[in-house]
């Protein structure tokens, strides 16, 4: 490592370290307020995430930097950048305990959003349309009839599969099919997990590749990801995906070579520089240790795994999906106590099938803007591939060894896990 | 070069195998009920949502169920990537039955919806107004005497037997629509919610052979403010059709009734039991595809 680097990567440690002890608490008072009716307007700031049984809006406050969450019946229909008003009984968010026995941090996973206050059955009216970023409203409503055109064709379960993996909507899931992702430690694939996101990054960059000169196409690929994140609500995982990749075409721009773990390393800490509070985001957490894991775990063992064809990517896979396995497990078994006995067979297998499912499912969805009927046509093959998924999903979800609980899994062990794999990645390797 | 020849016949045998793969999936998709009207009792929890396809493919939908959640059940017995339907019928305007209507309009292209004009305050309903109010769908409303043809050639009929009168001071399970759905020597029995007392206005009103019937819906989901003995009687099913949640908090069906039904030695089948309950007809015969 050059001293240049080391200097660049020091000076953002320091500037997110101040930013974290620094970060100044943005929470409004409304305390009077609480537990009573109140009256606002607001603006939508991110599209509406619509669940099986009600939808939630984010509504931010004329002259205020924090939103609150409004839960409101799906019978009406709201975009991105809807002037609304909103009526109902303002709460504090409450941490709930999950189904595993597990407190869910409610309240920091909110405020992580900058949410501090929430509203359930709220009663919403829409006063005016077309505020926020053009570009944005743009976006979100290229998705929202992007999702309309999959359940034109498409059936649940599988179009929720496909939305999720595509777009990372999630929520429209019945429970039974929820919970055996959950049992199959595949939950991550539906929304939208870093994988999905560099599928479609390669995708983009061969797709341009083939018909543009390279570095133009280099561009237009950067421009269309960013613009990507942004449409699929740019959470921790789409972001860090996202940056990884156009860092990976700014090296291939500039001719320097791409060192997916210095990347790694280093689209973390702009992501803590910009927001400190993200590192208490399970979703960032998991997201970076599984990356880390295909990154640094992958060649050590793939030594044990010359037997299986590298064909068709099926050693790399599977390798792959071990690594991440091991990388997060720790971690996991700290935050929710699962413990999937088929998650990476389960994980294997599907990883075989999603970029072609990802591809039809695409496919499917842009033929629907321009020619519905033709469209049906790829919906069969999309639907085949979604099928079989939710087949294999379903047929390890409901083996009853699929999955168990850990009661316990304490924070020292955790640590010292990692600290042991930390050990032998780099340092053992560095005596042999 | 031997290499490149290998890799094209591993190519082929993949290939052929997702072939045969994607041909025995069509299979499956393939429904063998040609010529056949299929009556699709949903599991959609604690309401009602029947899906009605004649041979000639012409689709009608009664009642939305609870919730869009719940309605999203209907894309799995309608054919691949069909998302019409000729006729919605809301029976009234509660919400375990109008509760999956916004989904229809979201995804769904509706010819016709038939209901009464009973309105209701609640924003489900205020909404659901709005909502036909914009779309460009032909609402008709629902009277005694109507008849909807589904098919001309094979005489498939859905006949409106209630409301059968001016309805405006009705509670609102009395105001439901209650439609019979016949084809040749056998049909079958729509009621919603209606109560005892709509079932004595329906009897006054018509024959005995008008009211006899196959099979029939329970009404409000077997609860024993329905289902009186005089009206099981005079309907006399071969088998009656419980649509009602697991649990649901109004212990729906009703002790009672199912006695009732026991007596009476007549069937019934449960959609929280059965899943959804599919029948096909050709009109001479009714079976239960499982």
């Amino acid at each position: 490592m050059q001293k240049r680097e080391i200097i660049i990567i020091l000076i953002l440690i320091v500037i997110s370290l101040l930013r974290f002890i620094f970060s100044n608490n943005d929470e409004p008072l409304f305390w009077e307020a609480i537990d009573q009716k109140v009256t606002f307007e607001g603006l939508i700031t991110e599209t509406p995430d619509v669940r099986i049984n009600n939808q939630h809006l984010k509504i931010k406050l004329e002259d205020e930097k924090s939103r609150i969450l409004v839960m409101t019946s799906r019978d009406k229909e709201f975009s991105y950048g809807d002037l609304v008003r909103v009526s109902g009984r303002l709460e504090k968010p409450e941490n709930f305990t999950t189904d595993n026995g597990r407190e869910f941090n409610y309240k920091r996973y909110l405020a992580n959003q900058k949410i501090y206050y929430l509203i359930n059955r709220a009663e919403v009216e829409i006063i005016s349309s077309g505020g926020g970023n053009p570009i944005k409203r743009f976006l979100f409503q290229i998705r929202k009839n992007f999702i309309k055109n999959i359940n034109k064709v498409l059936a649940s379960p599988e179009s929720d599969l496909a939305n999720g993996l595509v777009l990372g909507v999630r929520g429209g899931f019945d429970d039974k099919t929820e919970k055996e992702l959950i049992e199959t430690g595949t939950i991550h694939i539906v929304a939208l997990s870093g994988y999905n996101v560099s599928i479609i990054a390669e995708a983009v960059i061969k797709f341009f590749g083939l018909m543009l000169p390279a570095s133009f196409s280099i561009v237009l690929s950067i421009i269309i990801i960013i613009l990507f994140v942004l449409m699929t609500g740019a959470t921790a995982t789409i972001v860090r995906a996202g940056i990884m990749a156009v860092i990976m075409l700014f090296g291939r721009l500039t001719g320097r070579t791409y060192q997916a773990g210095r990347a790694l390393v280093i689209t973390g800490l702009i992501m803590i520089v910009f927001s400190p509070r993200i590192i208490t985001d399970m979703s960032f957490q998991l997201s970076f240790i599984a990356t880390a894991g295909v990154l640094f775990i992958s060649p050590k063992i793939i030594k044990f795994f010359r037997f299986i064809p590298a064909r068709l990517g099926l050693r790399e896979i599977i390798t792959a999906t071990i690594s991440a396995s091991i990388a997060v497990l720790p971690l996991l078994l700290y935050l929710t106590g699962v413990f999937s006995i088929v998650s990476i067979p389960t994980n294997t297998i599907i990883a075989l099938i999603i970029p072609y499912a990802m591809f039809f499912v695409f496919v499917t969805g842009l033929v629907g803007f321009i020619w519905p009927a033709l469209s049906i046509i790829f919906a069969y093959l999309a639907d085949f591939l979604l099928s079989l998924i939710l087949i294999i999903i379903h047929f390890f979800g409901s083996l009853s060894f699929s999955s168990f609980l850990i009661r316990s899994f304490p924070l020292w062990l955790t640590i010292l896990i990692y600290l042991f794999l930390i050990w032998w990645i780099f340092i053992k390797n560095d005596k042999s | 070069m031997t290499n490149r020849k290998k890799q094209i016949g591993y190519l082929i045998v993949l290939s052929i195998l997702l072939m045969g793969a994607f041909i025995f999936y069509l299979s499956l998709k393939q429904e063998g009920e040609f010529g056949f009207l299929k009556v699709v009792y949903l599991d959609i929890g604690q309401g009602d949502a029947i899906y009605i396809e004649a041979p000639n493919k012409k689709q009608v939908l009664i009642d939305t169920g609870p919730s869009p959640a719940t309605l999203a059940k209907l894309s799995k017995v309608m054919p691949f990537a069909d998302r019409s339907l000729d006729l919605v019928i809301l029976t009234h305007r509660d919400q375990d039955h109008i509760g999956g209507a916004s989904l229809l309009f979201e995804t769904y292209e509706i010819d016709n919806i038939l209901m009464t004009d009973q309105s209701s305050e609640t924003s489900l309903s205020l909404e659901l107004d709005r909502k036909i109010e914009r779309s460009n769908l032909n609402k008709i409303i629902a009277h005694r005497g109507q008849r909807f043809i589904l098919d001309a050639d094979r005489k498939i009929y859905l006949d409106i037997l209630f409301p059968n009168r001016n309805i405006s001071d009705f509670e609102s399970n009395e105001t439901s629509i209650v439609s019979k759905l016949s084809y040749g020597q056998k049909s079958f029995l729509f009621v919603g919610d209606s109560t005892i007392y709509n079932e004595s206005l329906i009897i006054w009103n018509e024959q005995e052979q008008t009211i006899n019937s196959d099979i029939l819906l329970l009404g409000h989901h077997g609860s024993k403010t329905s289902s009186s003995l005089f009206w099981l009687e005079k309907v006399s099913p071969d088998l009656a059709i419980i649509s009602a949640g697991k649990n649901n908090r109004f212990g729906h069906p009703a002790e009672e009734i199912l006695d009732r039904l026991s007596k009476s030695k007549t069937p019934k089948l449960i959609t929280f039991e059965e899943g959804n309950i599919t029948l096909l007809s050709d009109g001479q015969n009714i079976f239960r595809k499982k």
